[in-house]
């Protein structure tokens, strides 16, 4: 009896270790992602930081970008009021003459004009005295690169809000000067690329299950089958490489376009990559349709095709539409298709022809370039966040539909 | 008169009725074209590439000459380890819940939540290795931390897979095992196993296809553009036949230079996967035929 206890204790303690790893997926994703909510990242205006003297402690600090408008138009004056020692803070500035001066002040000002006790300087040379000279006093601003002894930066940062990073439209990742995580333009390439796949991989995976579950000879199947489970293994980056081969020179010649990757062909072979899911869930709950059903209208004089059309494909309806979210689910989260043919402008589409970047495309592409820890690391994993969230959501979909279907299938039955 | 009606339409009807069937079989015969002219297309134009000295040597000339010997090694270096996770974890987390675990709400929640892991995307695993093997646990960018990735990814595949296998032994083999005086891990191992063992094997199979083709999860966590000697240690990064196949067609200055290669390397990816897949359906046929 100890033996069998223990062989039981040996497989609960494997699984629970499979399962236990299976649920930090979710956790690591959001370990990871959180800090982009939380942790504000270093900014510049154009390429200008605020510096201060070395001896101002204040810059192992940070500053928003309100409160250094408000310290560049006099309405704060004091080092106190931005968590520093007392003490009146000057500001030193390029003059509104010089380029420097006028990018900074517009971009960072708007309408408002420079503190009254301002001093204005012509040159980076003479900014770099006026900081070091005027001591703990000072605060002025340079290119990042121009910054040498005894100044240090002093930095501005802002933190992403929830709602813009989901609402917003501008992705611009790092190296784009200031960086922006809003993901609004890829989450909509994802939904909009999957869409149109779905017109597509529908009508096909459909029609081919009815195919292969109504009207097709056994003998038929025994090659339909072993294909669809073949389309379903085929790698997907071999896929996408016939994209890029192929389907992508057609485009261009047929259509006349600057480039053959684009979000028509990205939904042309993620329709394809769809339909094996497609097919094979529909066929399956097809098959589940009672044979007292069909034999019932049989007997009412339909014919074969009115009794697939009007009997079988309404009462399996819900397995079908389970399968169809299956499919558009895979398509979502396929990774290297995208990757490849989408073309990777991170921007809105107008047309049919137009570059886009879906989400997986988007987390594929930077994260080889983004510096582990930076801000750009956690804004992607928030996208794997969001990812993971809606795949999850439309698979609980799939699954409860599918129950209701099971259902309704026994009534029927 | 609605007798009547019917006669006269039956004509229509049955029109009706060929012309839906005829566009069903178009979509089948869609679909065995498209793969054709994939399969084919990469055949034909990959067939010319392959040569005893591209599958036996190192890339050379900036990639534009040699052969692709690190990737396959490499690809092989993960799914093997990819398994040896996954498929202990998996069969015994089958096991435990079919067998040993009481059906409640907790089984259920796990088994819902298997099975919609399964259908997370893999660039999202590839996230999760990254964030856990390689920046926590310090692997690097490794096979170990790949073949844990993808790993993972095969794991919700493998459970399900073999759970379904399991339930579906009936339950009187069972009862009959349990009346003869066997223990619970003698009908397990003696009666349940066996029966379920195509079930459990074609499934594995059928995810060792699909760890050899991803490449998403390990694009951050095992593979390398270039290594210039055989891995040495599993703490090691390698080259991998699908990483090598995105990289030479998206990345380089010599993209039309090494199409031939690309070409030969998505042969041998395809060869490597059907014929991985062709084995399980071969096997599940063969299965299915003595189970009859």
């Amino acid at each position: 009896m100890l033996r069998e206890s223990l062989i039981k204790n040996f497989f609960l303690a494997l699984s629970i270790t499979a399962i236990a790893t299976l649920a930090g997926i979710a956790f690591f994703l959001f370990k990871e992602a959180v800090p982009t909510f939380i942790k504000p990242h270093a900014i510049s205006v154009h390429t200008f930081v605020p510096v201060v003297h070395r001896d101002n402690q204040i810059w192992k600090k940070s500053i928003s970008r309100n409160k250094l408008r408000d310290v560049f138009t006099g309405r704060i004056t004091d080092w106190k009021e931005l968590g520093g020692d007392e003490g009146r803070i000057l500001v030193i500035s390029y003059s509104e003459t010089t380029p420097e001066g006028k990018r900074w002040l517009d971009e960072l000002l708007g309408s408002g004009s420079l503190a009254p006790g301002a001093t204005r300087v012509e040159s980076a040379r003479e900014m770099k005295r006026a900081v070091i000279e005027n001591d703990k006093s000072a605060i002025g601003f340079l290119d990042r690169d121009e910054i040498g002894r005894g100044i240090k930066e002093f930095p501005l940062v802002k933190r992403v809000s929830l709602f813009d990073f989901l609402f917003g439209k501008s992705w611009y990742p790092p190296p784009n000067e200031p960086p922006s995580f809003q993901i609004f333009p890829i989450l909509f390439a994802s939904i909009i690329v999957t869409f149109f796949a779905a017109i597509i991989a529908v009508p096909l995976g459909v029609g081919c299950a009815i195919y292969m579950s109504e009207i097709a000879h056994p003998k038929t199947n025994e090659i339909l089958k072993p294909v669809i489970e073949l389309f379903a293994a085929l790698p997907s980056v071999v896929i996408g490489f016939f994209g890029m081969v192929v389907v992508a020179p057609l485009l261009q010649k047929y259509f006349d376009i600057p480039t053959g990757l684009n979000l028509a062909n990205a939904s042309i072979l993620l329709a394809f990559m769809a339909v094996p899911t497609i097919a094979s869930v529909s066929e399956d709950a097809l098959r589940a349709v009672p044979q007292n059903l069909k034999e019932a209208s049989y007997a009412l004089g339909a014919t074969k095709w009115e009794t697939t059309w009007r009997v079988v494909v309404p009462a399996a309806l819900s397995g079908i539409s389970a399968a169809v979210i299956l499919g558009l689910a895979r398509s979502i989260g396929e990774t290297m298709v995208v990757l490849m043919v989408a073309g990777g402008a991170a921007v809105i589409p107008t047309g049919l022809f137009d570059p886009v970047r879906p989400m997986t495309a988007a987390i594929a592409a930077e994260m080889g370039e983004a510096p582990r820890g930076g801000i750009h690391y956690h804004a992607l994993f928030a996208i794997g966040v969001a990812l993971f969230v809606l795949t999850f959501c439309i698979n609980l979909l799939a699954d409860f539909v599918s129950k209701h279907y099971r259902e309704a299938g026994a009534r029927a039955a | 008169m609605q007798h009547n009606n019917t006669k006269q339409n039956m004509g229509w009807r049955k029109i009706k009725e060929i012309i839906a069937h005829t566009l069903m079989r178009i979509t089948g015969v869609i679909l065995v074209g498209v793969l054709m002219i994939i399969l084919l297309f990469v055949i034909i134009k990959g067939i010319g590439a392959i040569n005893w000295e591209f599958l036996s040597q190192f890339p050379r000339d900036e990639m534009t000459k040699g052969g692709i010997f690190p990737c396959i090694v490499g690809t092989f270096y993960l799914t093997i380890g990819a398994i040896i996770l996954a498929l202990p974890l998996g069969v015994a987390t089958a096991i435990y819940l079919s067998e040993y675990a009481r059906e409640g709400r907790l089984v259920r929640i796990i088994r819902l939540g298997v099975s919609n892991l399964a259908g997370v995307p893999s660039v999202v695993f590839g996230l999760f290795g990254l964030s856990l093997f390689v920046v926590t646990f310090k692997f690097g960018v490794s096979i170990l931390a790949g073949s844990l990735t993808l790993g993972f990814l095969i794991l919700p595949v493998i459970i399900r897979a073999s759970e379904e296998a399991l339930l579906s032994v009936p339950h009187s083999y069972r009862e009959a095992s349990l009346a003869l005086g066997a223990t619970k891990w003698q009908t397990i191992y003696k009666i349940v196993l066996p029966n379920a063992l195509s079930g459990i094997l074609t499934g594995s199979i059928l995810s060792i296809g699909r760890a050899a083709g991803e490449t998403a999860p390990i694009m951050f966590t095992a593979a390398v553009f270039m290594t210039f000697r055989m891995p040495d240690s599993i703490l090691r990064p390698v080259m991998a036949l699908p990483y090598h196949i995105y990289v030479l067609a998206t990345a380089g200055t010599h993209i039309e230079e090494t199409r031939p290669l690309q070409y030969g390397t998505a042969l041998v990816l395809i060869m490597l996967v059907l014929g991985v897949n062709s084995l399980a359906i071969i096997l599940r046929n063969r299965l299915r035929k003595r189970n009859r």
